[in-house]
């Protein structure tokens, strides 16, 4: 066990050079993290699996299962913790605060965030608070989704809103302590749209947020509201009028005021955003859904924000509909998962306005979430996208799996089938371990650099 | 070219002499790079943006700024309440002994530029308190904390250092702001006199509620000068906040009155329509909780804004998604009807209170 923070190991040389570039204040986490908290570098202890409850299936209630993945533990490969939180809320994202000691879980459809206590005992979460009132705390917000942390505060993305269910919405910020601070609507103001004020895509919707506070920059991106997310997926293909309510803007905020600056045109849903770690890597990666691309968000030489696709994601055409993707902490590799085909494909993206795939790999019958350890040797999976939306049948396969990266291919370590072991769906992951709280439990000595 | 900074963890006080180091050499540094490879944090730095404007922007209310019962360096009783009273103050968590360059020592350099920048603007200068509180009492006696501010005093701002009687002084005060500390131990389990903690500095209003929160990644004086100001602003204006003015439509004056020429409303003799009642009945039509799963509220699909029905929908999404075959009806005037007619045929529901809410 690693554990790094606001530390850069390596000759002075490279740390002169990132200092010089500006690195100072960016720290990363496990390649896709809020980057104000402490990370695991080293071997994680425990995946935190953010589940979705399913009808006729064990207690039928969302929970949060946790997964031993240290293969020196002799519980390796099993479910260690299992949180149920009372009934179904469209569980789907979930992220730490920034000192790490507390996971906050969202549900799409109740709109109830469940706050754990992750640091009493790392492999026990404890649900120690529900929030009830997003909704009317928040002006109407609807769906809380993306998870931020900042200093002492979360940053929240809705997806819809209570006025009519569809995909304006805004951020919403939290204290710590699980107070309402603010809301900020995405923008639909023309005079901000790339390109000009004649343009018409300015949509308002949200879906992701993630920042590069060494340029002040805060991204948004853009999925579809309640409506569509809560309807099933086969209706909704053949519903022309669904179809156009997806969102196709990514935005730029201020991130000190947390004021837009610039709206981007980015068809098609782009969802995850992923910003590169390195000082002198001044962009940030999304994919679109609809459109099966990669679209690079970057700063141009004269300081100024730009997007551009610069990849096909497999062929557009069959619509493999992109959905999770994972940066490596060096930079130079970004997996892509695509749902309808249960695809993992490998981009390199050493030139990121030209990423290339190098690899693919079948995961399963549909997969979703991918999340990779800090060194990328240790990747993991789950199948869910949304209770509406996954496949039907034999082909809706829930799991979680683990993989080991060699560089060349991608080797199953485990599996753990969450409909044989009647925990529901499995969506979103996140990472634990002991010795990010001094814990006795940490298997290896804990290498603490602060 | 590159510049170290040697280790100074045997200096009796390495925090503030490492503050003070840095600051004389903080516009020479190239390439800020301590000893032993860390890289010092921006806040040592020139901003790599350019700061916002003050007042061009709000900073939302994150929460009551907590009080608590601190020490002076002359070893008086006080409350933190009364040093924020009627003044903006940044608080800065340290213990002196701190020698992790981009802990304590940052908080205490940036909070040093601070006060150099305002020493220029002295009816600013005045309205602001900066304190720095230990959070280890045992060594950090108030003698302790003068002769660590004893360098930093002087110059327009009023600038306190600040400890407690004792950790239990301390820890609800450390525990309020979630300024999470731990003592570390050696093999021995003997305390080696430093601590885990996470840097953590607050901006405090005039009014003691928190209004910005920085960590090492954030902390900076360009901002943080911006903000104080954005502060001072702000001066008798209300807090920045989500007030959400409801524009609730006189509904029984529409029953009783009906618009459009359109005939009395037919009302039960024994279930006359109050005020109170259409009160109800609109906390009813919102209310989330009548659904199956606490999800869905008579509003979800008849929307308001769009006549009652829902303009995105060509037929109904229904609880946890599940499909509905029908479109939403609109619900005008079925205040009208004698029976609400749905598909749940046989179901009694008098129409009339909930056409009070949705006919208007």
């Amino acid at each position: 066990m690693k554990i790094k923070k606001y530390k850069l190991r390596g000759s002075l040389l490279t740390a002169g050079l990132m200092a010089a570039a500006g690195l100072l204040n960016v720290q990363a986490d496990e390649t896709c993290q809020s980057p104000y908290m402490p990370r695991i570098t080293g071997q994680e202890d425990v995946v935190y699996v953010w589940t979705l409850g399913m009808e006729g299936l064990g207690d039928e209630q969302d929970k949060m299962v946790t997964v031993d993945v240290n293969p020196k533990s002799p519980a390796y490969g099993k479910v260690v913790g299992s949180v149920s939180v009372g009934g179904r809320n469209e569980a789907h994202h979930s992220d730490f605060t920034d000192d790490r000691k507390f996971l906050w879980a969202g549900g799409l459809d109740t709109n109830k965030i469940f706050v754990f206590d992750i640091h009493s005992d790392p492999a026990k979460p404890k649900l120690v608070k529900t929030i009830t009132d997003f909704v009317a705390k928040s002006g109407g917000v609807v769906g809380p989704h993306s998870f931020y942390a900042l200093p002492g505060r979360m940053v929240i993305t809705g997806l819809s809103n209570d006025k009519d269910h569809g995909g304006r919405t805004a951020l919403v910020e939290y204290s710590n302590a699980g107070d309402f601070v603010a809301t900020y609507w995405m923008p639909t103001d023309p005079k901000l749209q790339d390109g000009g004020p004649d343009k018409v895509f300015a949509d308002g919707y949200g879906y992701d947020v993630r920042a590069l506070p060494r340029k002040n920059l805060m991204l948004t991106s853009s999925f579809t509201g309640w409506s569509n997310y809560m309807m099933d997926f086969g209706k909704m293909l053949n519903d022309a009028e669904a179809m156009k309510r997806f969102g196709n803007t990514v935005v730029q905020w201020d991130l000190h005021t947390r004021q837009p600056k610039k709206i981007f045109e980015v068809p098609g849903a782009p969802l995850e955003l992923r910003c590169a770690w390195k000082p002198e890597h001044n962009y940030c990666f999304t994919s679109t859904a609809l459109t099966s691309q990669i679209w690079l968000i970057y700063e141009d030489k004269d300081g100024a924000w730009q997007a551009k696709a610069v990849a096909d994601i497999g062929e557009p055409a069959k619509v493999p509909l992109p959905v999770d993707i994972s940066i490596s902490s060096d930079d130079s590799k970004l997996w892509v998962n695509t749902f309808m085909d249960g695809k993992s494909r490998l981009f390199d993206i050493s030139d990121a306005f030209h990423p290339k795939q190098i690899y693919e790999q079948q995961i399963g019958a549909q997969v979703n979430m991918v999340s990779s350890s800090w060194d990328g040797k240790r990747l993991y999976f789950t199948s869910s996208l949304l209770a509406n939306w996954d496949k039907k049948g034999a082909d809706n396969e829930q799991f979680f799996k683990a993989y080991q990266w060699d560089g060349k291919d991608l080797k199953q370590q485990f599996a753990i089938d969450f409909i044989a072991e009647k925990l529901g769906r499995a969506h979103q992951m996140k990472f634990g371990a002991y010795a990010l709280y001094g814990d006795k439990k940490a298997r290896e000595p804990a290498k603490k650099t602060n | 070219m590159f510049l170290a900074i040697l280790p100074v963890t045997r200096l009796p006080f390495p925090a503030a002499w490492l503050v003070r180091l840095l600051l004389s050499l903080w516009l020479f540094l190239p390439f800020p790079i301590h000893a032993d490879g860390e890289v010092l944090a921006p806040g040592y730095q020139s901003l790599s943006f350019t700061a916002p404007e003050p007042g061009t922007y709000s900073l939302p209310d994150i929460g009551i700024a907590a009080d608590g019962s601190v020490l002076d360096a002359q070893a008086r009783d006080v409350s933190l309440s009364s040093l924020m009273a009627g003044k903006v103050s940044v608080l800065s968590f340290i213990y002196a002994t701190c020698s992790d360059i981009n802990g304590c020592p940052l908080a205490t350099a940036v909070l040093h530029q601070v006060k150099s920048r305002l020493r220029k603007e002295p009816e600013l200068a005045g309205q602001l308190r900066l304190l720095t509180l230990s959070f280890n009492p045992e060594h950090d006696t108030p003698e302790q904390m003068r002769l660590y501010g004893q360098n930093f005093q002087g110059g327009g701002v009023d600038w306190q250092f600040l400890t407690t009687r004792s950790e239990q002084h301390i820890h609800p005060i450390v525990e309020h702001y979630q300024q999470a500390i731990a003592k570390k131990f050696d093999d021995q389990g003997r305390f080696t006199g430093t601590f885990a903690h996470n840097l953590r500095v607050y901006l405090i209003d005039k009014h003691q509620h928190i209004r910005n929160i920085y960590s090492t990644g954030f902390l900076h004086a360009d901002t943080l000068v911006s903000d104080i100001k954005t502060l001072l602003l702000e001066d008798g204006k209300p807090f920045a906040g989500a007030a959400k003015p409801d524009s609730t439509f006189d509904l029984l004056s529409t029953v009783i009155n009906p618009p459009l020429g359109l005939p009395p409303l037919p009302v039960p003799e024994n279930n006359p329509v109050t005020k109170e009642k259409v009160s109800l009945g609109r906390k009813l039509f919102y209310d989330r909780r009548l659904s199956l799963n606490g999800t869905m509220s008579c509003a979800m699909c008849h929307i308001p804004d769009q006549g009652f029905t829902s303009h995105e929908l060509a037929t109904a999404v229904g609880v946890e998604g599940r499909t509905v075959r029908r479109n939403s009806p609109a619900l005008f005037n079925v205040g009208y009807f004698p029976l609400l007619v749905s598909r749940w045929a046989g179901v009694n529901l008098r129409a009339t209170n909930l056409g009070a809410v949705a006919g208007a």
